[in-house]
């Protein structure tokens, strides 16, 4: 970000807020091809606030969602009592050319192989993850309709059913076959529970997508995949076992930090819903399914060349693991 | 004939200088990047190891159970049809397979999967 872009920012702001506004220390946080994060001190005269803009990149195309749709889901979420970086201001597009939004700036870290190994981070894990039970429990509260989140398209079949259809769309027209998944798409159908009603779902809440620091959470985070699902999505995308960050054992089960026991005794907290690893067990084989078929078309965009990129390259080669492992859940073991 | 060393040896030695030598030396924010190199070495090396001996007896495996002759892309993707019309529910036979196949392609891309879970 340009010197010119941060005055353009000040004194856009300055007309909004009607404050001598100032801003220093701009600085680049991580980010993607779709969207950038900068650090940034926005002194308002009569106090300065740790702020992060969050504006889309420049070459940005993405069907992912906008930063209007994900400045109204932080409010949603903040309304509801959900840990957010809190949101202040909705861009003017004509300031910068491109959307962005200003938020809060939370303490920590995000990076999940760093907080599964570094216990002097949310020293308490058993109080982490009844947190982040609390959290879930919080964010599915937000029931639709909801004409401030009105982009979200309404699932017009059970949510599990919707992805089935997409997943075998896909395969049908994608150069290589994976019998492994089929199977695995088989027993979601089968055992596919009845559809409840639908609530606002994270759909990327896990291990390395929310902040910590040594007291515990202090932000959730990536907010581009959320939909109207069914909750227990979540709850099972937070506790597969390809997002423990290479933890074992049942006391990691969630997210590689806690037991699974915690995190239901802080969603039951929030929402009064007893949790069981019974139920949530379906949503966890449909998360490696989820995120095997997620890994395949990130190794095809480096495969297409469109976007080449070792990462990438090797995010298609988790696809067996998460294949073996599907098959080991549903009963299928040499 | 080839020049030895091979390409084996030779990614074996690339493996080592990157691990014991750059590796320690390298900035923390670039140690991610050398992982990524590692990770991918060993995956193409046990793929060049493993040569298309592996996929041919797959092939061959796969028409002798489908009764159908074809390329290991095709009889792939006809092993996928009958997955999904739920063929391998009661075929011991094609679950074996389907486990076999699988198992394959963790050796070569995830071998550290199947030392985790105890195999």
């Amino acid at each position: 970000m340009q010197a010119e872009e941060h005055k353009a920012i000040a004194d856009w702001l300055g007309v909004k807020t009607g404050k001598p506004v100032q801003i220093s220390n701009v600085r680049a946080l991580s980010g993607g091809a779709i969207q950038e994060n900068w650090a940034a001190d926005i002194d308002l005269g009569d106090e300065v606030i740790a702020a992060v803009i969050r504006c889309d990149a420049p070459s940005s195309v993405s069907d992912s969602l906008s930063r209007q749709q994900e400045f109204a889901l932080l409010k949603a979420a903040f309304a509801n009592g959900v840990t957010v970086p809190g949101p202040l201001w909705l861009g003017d597009p004509a300031v910068l050319g491109r959307d962005f939004f200003i938020m809060r700036r939370a303490g920590g870290t995000a990076a999940g192989h760093k907080l599964v190994r570094d216990l002097s981070l949310a020293k308490d894990r058993p109080a982490l993850t009844r947190q982040l039970g609390r959290e879930l429990a919080s964010i599915h509260a937000i029931k639709p309709p909801r004409d401030d989140l009105d982009f979200l398209p309404l699932p017009e079949v059970h949510p599990a059913c919707e992805f089935i259809n997409n997943a075998r769309s896909f395969l049908d027209q994608y150069h290589s076959a994976f019998p492994a998944l089929e199977w695995g798409l088989n027993w979601l159908q089968e055992n596919m529970p009845e559809q409840e009603p639908l609530c606002l779902v994270h759909r990327d809440f896990r291990t390395g997508n929310y902040m910590v620091d040594e007291s515990g959470l202090t932000a959730v985070l990536d907010w581009e995949f959320t939909g109207w699902s069914q909750p227990l999505e979540d709850l099972g995308w937070l506790c597969a076992r390809c997002w423990r960050f290479g933890q074992q054992g049942d006391e990691y089960a969630v997210g590689g930090i806690g037991h699974r026991d915690d995190l239901f005794a802080g969603y039951q907290e929030v929402s009064g819903r007893k949790l069981t690893a019974e139920q949530v067990y379906y949503w966890e084989v449909f998360a490696h399914l989820r995120w095997a078929m997620i890994a395949i078309k990130q190794g095809e965009r480096h495969l297409s060349a469109a976007e080449p990129s070792l990462e990438l390259a090797l995010t298609a080669h988790i696809v067996p693991e998460l294949e073996l492992h599907i098959l080991r859940m549903t009963g299928l073991e040499g | 004939m080839r020049i030895q060393p091979d390409g084996i040896n030779l990614l074996d030695t690339v493996t080592v200088l990157l691990r014991d030598e750059v590796l320690p030396s390298v900035p923390a924010g670039q140690q991610y990047a050398l992982r990524m190199a590692l990770n991918a070495i060993g995956i193409a090396r046990r793929q060049l190891v493993n040569g298309s001996q592996a996929e041919q007896q797959e092939q061959a495996l796969l028409a002798e159970l489908l009764a159908e002759s074809g390329s290991h892309v095709q009889l792939s993707r006809l092993l996928a049809a009958r997955i999904r019309e739920g063929k391998a529910k009661d075929s011991a036979p094609l679950r074996d397979l389907l486990w076999q196949l699988t198992l394959q392609r963790v050796r070569e891309s995830a071998p550290r999967y199947l030392k985790q879970e105890g195999f």
